[in-house]
């Protein structure tokens, strides 16, 4: 029987499987990432800074922004990376991959390829470099919907200030500003101050690992995050979405010397237990009585999941 | 844009170390000896070395412990007891990260910086392969 030579086999097409994707929100800078990409790296300043995402094995984006007047020549930028990538870096290739309105440079070092893409938001004068890392050839349909996410809201123009990150939900006032962000593992706290820091601030905390530290109730637990022992302090508790919440508010003396004896502040705090992910979540807010109008109109708010949404 | 390229490259080697760490794996030092208080706790002794310039006629004079007595705390006892039940330190992460419902990170920079704090008290000792893919 003559044998018939087969053709060869077309290549199987990988196993398409949906990919989740999370929604992260930092510094009005708006994204949507695979689940498992998780925040590494971090800076805190509006202007100028850089965040980097990682999955399990390996740093898959890295976001950096800058905020200038014009819109920059992207193509010139292009053309003058391309040259360092090659002539500095070390790397091997570098070629035009541009993507929707995205000046773009795939480039391959030590047999990895990146893909470097820079756009301009106009109506944020926000300049975006998004670096992709890959171990072999790049996902461009993920690429494609990361990059279709990405948006730059234009944080002047709004009330609030919306943060998507680390598991924390956070709306806040446009008036204040991030002051200080300590990500340890299970255990989220971030702080942001309204221009003065001693004349308001606003505190939002995600722990988790609570049954290795959490003795006591979660009022226990709020009251012990005051700053200063209360003057005054009343509690309350109600239930949302089957969510049991937990309000704290009172005054506080203000300062330690012969201003705490006249001067108070005022203080806000909630705390819940999120049934979900188990972890918990606190809101708190701290103003002297002049500020504290900065707080009205349901301004602060904290969400865990999809069912519950808590504002001081 | 240099400030940025060097962040870049610290990740990066910083990428290279985690994969290694979790490729790596964690044994419990035999001569550890382990007693439990409960559950949740647990108390180790660990052989100390005898320090070099004890020689004679010091060491007629000087006697130093030869065993020190280490307690953990619920969440050591926890990852000494996934150490022991697992072949590498990734999978102890994972199941750190199961039990507590951390994600993958979390629960990787939790475990391993108490593995950390269990080889510098000699109770664990990690063996790290030379290189990873």
């Amino acid at each position: 029987m003559p044998s018939r030579k087969q053709p060869p086999k077309p290549p199987r097409p990988k196993a398409l499987t949906p990919i989740v994707l999370n929604s992260w929100v930092w510094h009005n800078i708006s994204v949507d990432l695979p689940e498992d990409w998780e925040m590494l790296q971090f800076a805190n300043d509006a202007e100028q800074g850089r965040i980097a995402f990682a999955d399990r094995s390996d740093f898959r984006l890295e976001l950096s922004w800058r905020r200038v007047g014009n819109r920059p020549d992207l193509e010139r930028m292009r053309s003058d990376y391309a040259s360092r990538l090659l002539n500095e870096m070390d790397h091997s290739e570098a070629n035009i991959a541009d993507m929707l309105d995205w000046s773009g440079l795939k480039s391959v070092k030590n047999g990895k390829v990146s893909t470097r893409l820079l756009n301009h938001f106009g109506e944020s004068r926000m300049l975006i470099e998004a670096v992709f890392r890959w171990n072999d050839a790049p996902d461009l349909s993920l690429e494609e919907q990361i990059l279709s996410s990405l948006m730059v809201d234009d944080g002047d123009a709004s009330a609030f200030q919306a943060w998507r990150c680390f598991g924390l939900d956070l709306s806040v006032p446009s008036a204040f500003t991030l002051s200080d962000v300590q990500a340890l593992p299970a255990s989220t706290v971030m702080e942001f101050g309204y221009k003065k820091p001693d004349k308001a601030t606003i505190r939002a905390e995600r722990r988790g690992l609570l049954k290795f530290w959490l003795k006591g109730s979660v009022i226990e637990w709020l009251v012990r995050q005051l700053p200063r022992k209360p003057k005054t302090l009343e509690s309350t508790q109600y239930s949302e979405a089957g969510h049991d919440i937990f309000r704290i508010k009172g005054t506080l003396p203000y300062g330690s010397g012969w201003g705490s004896l006249f001067m108070r502040q005022k203080f806000e705090s909630v705390g819940w237990i999120c049934p979900e992910d188990k972890r918990l979540y606190t809101l708190g807010a701290l103003s002297r009585p002049s500020h504290a109008s900065l707080f009205e109109k349901q301004s602060v708010q904290l969400s865990c999941c999809a069912h519950c949404v808590v504002s001081l | 844009m240099k400030e940025k390229d060097a962040n870049s490259k610290v990740a990066l080697d910083a990428a290279d170390v985690w994969r290694r760490m979790l490729e790596s794996r964690a044994f419990l030092n035999e001569k550890a000896k382990i007693d439990s208080l409960n559950a949740s706790k647990v108390e180790i002794e660990v052989p100390l070395k005898k320090p070099g310039f004890l020689v004679p006629p010091i060491s007629w004079l000087i006697k130093p412990r030869d065993r020190k007595t280490i307690r953990l705390d619920p969440l050591g006892s926890e990852v000494l007891e996934l150490i022991r039940h697992s072949e590498k330190v990734v999978d102890v992460v994972d199941r750190f990260a199961e039990r507590n419902g951390l994600s993958f990170h979390e629960s990787r920079v939790s475990v391993t910086q108490y593995i950390s704090q269990l080889v510098d008290n000699g109770i664990v000792v990690i063996s790290m392969p030379k290189e990873v893919a």
